[in-house]
């Protein structure tokens, strides 16, 4: 599997939400805005 | 995730937009939101496909490594409550900071379950990142 490292451009994607928006996280970007991700495990 | 909640605003003073992810089924992720009152959009992804897009690993060996037995059991101690187990518990996690221009710019593959980055190695990026005045 590719890792990712600084420097590389990030891959975007097309999300649905929780509260049924779809988000993409370069639209984010577009606005300016940095991005933190946070990666869960399973819900527990 | 309830270290970083109380500091949602000071992350949007950063230009910051926190997203949690999860592989979880929607009805468990409105379970954890409820439980944690994360201010956090959660984002699905339910094939995992952007774990693996972000490079973030599947290990049944270190999901349920000694250390992370240990982490269970202290928690069971203090009393905590162990809730079942809701989908791949082999899934591992990470945190992953990328700038308005789509550039990574931190990337923290947890290598267990109890693995995550500071809050301070997040945050020194984050307004390494503000523009200078």
């Amino acid at each position: 599997m590719t890792k990712l490292a600084v420097g590389q451009r990030a891959p975007d994607y097309q999300f649905n939400t929780l509260a049924g928006e779809s988000v993409a996280l370069s639209d984010t970007w577009r606005k300016g805005n940095h991005t933190l991700l946070i990666f869960l495990r399973h819900l527990a | 995730m309830t270290q970083l909640a109380p500091l949602h605003q000071e992350f949007a003073a950063l230009n910051t937009q926190v997203f949690t992810v999860t592989f979880g089924h929607p009805y468990w992720a409105q379970a954890w939101l409820q439980e944690t009152q994360s201010p956090f959009p959660v984002l699905l992804d339910p094939t995992q496909e952007v774990y693996r897009l972000y490079g973030l690993d599947h290990s049944a060996v270190r999901s349920w490594s000694v250390k992370t037995l240990l982490y269970y059991a202290r928690a069971l101690m203090r009393g905590e409550k162990l809730i079942e187990k809701r989908g791949d518990t082999h899934q591992l996690g990470g945190n992953f900071i990328i700038d308005n221009q789509g550039v990574v710019q931190f990337v923290y593959p947890s290598r267990d379950p109890t693995d995550r980055p500071t809050i301070a190695a997040m945050m020194t990026v984050l307004k390494r990142l503000q523009p200078t005045s």
